[in-house]
């Protein structure tokens, strides 16, 4: 049987790289290339960090450089503006761990057309993992909206039901472009969109007990990871008070690998607000009280033991997930 | 109220370390003296590591003194393998000029004579300063108010082998003299109580986040101890027996205690294990065996003696249970 064919549309981003680090583990997943995007960081800095991560990773597969800024300002050739992730996810938006890039597995092909051209040769196939904000798909969508309905799933890591961070009702990603995800749910009638926002993604908390045990147990990569969440950990003390860190992106890696790990998906419509005091939130009707088309699946609850667990499997092997299992007793 | 008058008696030692900063930074206790044994790192280093330890919370005004080098019979086997070469986790290696004169063996009797039944001792290391002080003088110990032992293990494993905790298994003999003497008024911490005080990699993570001097020092110690229990045993997170013998002495309701009759084999493959017979309950010198833990509220502690300006965060914390 052949493989799921997979592109990644990222920001690396701490949590980017620690579900990219997954994703290209989980030998199911044929990983076609990985679009980079301005969101956490500037576009250099996240196409940097996913040539960096293949390289580690020693894959063969390229990054395609994507958009430089939100939908809007690329369409009016605006320069990049506006506020990044800042300094959560380190200076350089890996924790400041110092891989080096591979030249030569940045593309000068950009996301855009490897998007279109990718979806062309393997109509109804391909699956997006979107970590990032959604320019490039819009993009993509706008340029050519009958291949984008050839897209087989959409995996969302983004916006939030009832919680928000850039703003108490706003989540990062969706906030940044909120013209690109309105273009990309309108995609959601003909295209299954699976949004893992902060309701999911808060759930799933990887505390200092986790993280230790991945740099004492996780080999190499597991000290990487650790080295890399330490800017992380210390925003989360700060923001949230957790003795811990939202690894978000993972989320919709390991929805993606199993779709059980999720114990609440609802199918509704979410729209989203361009402006004002609620910018960047997206509204999902669960109850259904607006009667609109049906465009996201949107997880709202998660088994946690069993993302952690599945995590530990992909990511660092069977073995390392039977010591975790031994470590922490499952309640 | 009077405070409770305390001499340390350790081999400071991580665990050690923690313990001396809990007893120095809490205003009940008048600190007479900390006197200082070979055990997890030897009596020179150990005294260095004790000076600095107090001198990091403003306490250079309590004295340190050197007791014994070596072990009454067997060699010496040190804990740097636990606890890092300098003792404490290969952070900071103090250096301090602290003289072998007047010894701890000769300085703790000193202590008891002018205060009788007013002292409590904590014994956190090997007994080879207590065995050596009984036998000059096999009374004076008894004018101690009480005697709180950190060692052994009851019904858990050991950690030097299946039956033989450390502070016992490094000098039998000595810990075999001080029990036979049958003093009144001992207590003995055992591991079976002291594994339970397991301090987590998320309590560590907290009290980092707290950056101060003190909690990057309590960081720092524990580091190596993190790594070594990994690679030991796969525990995660280190176990710190010596602070509950400390925060015992603060709040009695954390240990539940037993009376038994504790013997130490000397010999043998059991070397060094202590034999506890709870049959006995009518001798007066039986001693008290802690037999459970109450290690939220030892924390709590713990963590707020050390911390004390942070106790909301430590509540909150504890309150999301995520120590």
């Amino acid at each position: 049987m052949s493989k799921r064919k997979i592109i990644f549309d990222t920001d690396p981003g701490i949590d980017d790289a620690v579900a990219l680090l997954t994703l290209l583990n989980y030998d199911d997943f044929e990983v076609l290339g990985i679009t980079s995007v301005a969101g956490n960081k500037g576009i250099s800095h996240t196409t940097d960090n996913a040539s960096k991560l293949i390289r580690y990773a020693q894959k063969d597969i390229k990054v395609y450089r994507g958009a430089y800024s939100s939908y809007e300002r690329v369409k009016e050739g605006l320069e990049a503006q506006g506020r990044d992730g800042g300094n959560v996810h380190g200076i350089d938006g890996l924790g400041g761990v110092g891989l080096p890039v591979d030249p030569n597995n940045i593309s000068p092909i950009s996301a855009i057309d490897f998007i279109l051209d990718s979806v062309k040769t393997y109509p109804g196939e391909i699956e997006i993992i979107s970590v990032g904000p959604m320019t490039n798909l819009a993009l993509a969508i706008d340029r050519d909206e009958k291949t984008m309905r050839n897209v087989k799933k959409v995996w969302s890591m983004g916006g939030g039901v009832f919680r928000g961070n850039v703003t108490p009702v706003a989540e990062f990603n969706y906030w940044f472009d909120t013209l690109a995800v309105e273009k990309v749910y309108s995609l959601g009638i003909s295209v299954d969109i699976v949004m893992v926002g902060l309701d999911a993604t808060h759930q799933c908390i990887f505390d200092a007990n986790d993280l230790t045990f991945i740099r004492l147990a996780g080999g190499e990569k597991g000290s990487l990871i650790y080295a890399m969440v330490q800017d992380y950990l210390q925003a989360y003390w700060s923001y949230n008070k957790y003795i811990g860190i939202v690894i978000h992106d993972l989320l919709p890696v390991l929805m993606a690998i199993d779709p059980t790990v999720c114990t609440r998906l609802v199918h509704s419509n979410l729209r989203i607000v361009h402006q004002g005091l609620t910018k960047g939130q997206c509204i999902v009707d669960l109850a259904d009280s607006w009667k609109l088309e049906k465009n996201v699946y949107v997880a709202m609850d998660m088994d946690v033991r069993k993302c952690k667990e599945l995590f530990m499997e992909v990511c660092f092997g069977k073995e390392v997930k039977e010591t975790y299992c031994l470590v922490f007793p499952a309640l | 109220m009077s405070k409770i008058k305390l001499i340390l008696d350790a081999d400071p030692g991580i665990d050690d370390s923690l313990a001396l900063l809990l007893a120095g930074v809490s205003p009940e206790f008048e600190i007479m003296a900390v006197t200082i044994v070979s055990g997890n790192i030897e009596v020179h280093q150990a005294a260095c590591n004790a000076k600095s330890v107090m001198k990091m919370i403003g306490r250079e005004d309590v004295p340190i003194y050197k007791g014994c080098a070596l072990p009454l019979k067997r060699n010496y086997v040190d804990a740097t393998d636990t606890h890092g070469k300098d003792g404490i986790g290969e952070v900071y290696f103090f250096k301090e000029d602290i003289s072998i004169h007047p010894s701890a063996v000769d300085v703790i009797p000193q202590y008891l004579r002018k205060h009788p039944n007013e002292i409590i001792i904590a014994a956190l290391g090997p007994l080879t300063n207590l065995a050596t002080i009984i036998q000059h003088d096999p009374q004076v110990l008894r004018l101690a108010k009480e005697i709180v032992i950190m060692g052994g293990s009851v019904n858990v494993c050991g950690n030097c082998s299946p039956v033989a905790e450390y502070n016992f298994w490094c000098d039998p003999h000595a810990a075999k003299i001080f029990f036979d003497a049958h003093l009144p008024n001992v207590t003995l911490v055992p591991l079976d109580v002291t594994y339970k005080i397991l301090f987590t990699p998320n309590m560590r993570e907290m009290v980092r986040q707290f950056k101060s001097p003190l909690s990057k020092f309590v960081t720092d110690i524990t580091g190596f101890y993190v790594d070594f229990h990994w690679s030991q045993e796969r525990t995660l997170g280190c176990v710190i027996n010596d602070p509950l013998v400390v925060g015992y002495l603060l709040d009695r309701s954390i240990l539940s205690l037993k009376k038994g009759h504790i013997q130490i084999e000397t010999e043998g493959i059991a070397m060094g294990e202590s034999v506890v017979d709870f049959r006995e309950t009518d001798i007066e010198w039986l001693s008290l065996i802690a037999q459970s833990v109450d290690e939220r509220k030892f924390f709590r502690l713990f963590l707020s003696r050390l911390f004390n300006s942070h106790q909301k965060e430590i509540d909150l914390m504890i309150e999301k249970r995520m120590i």
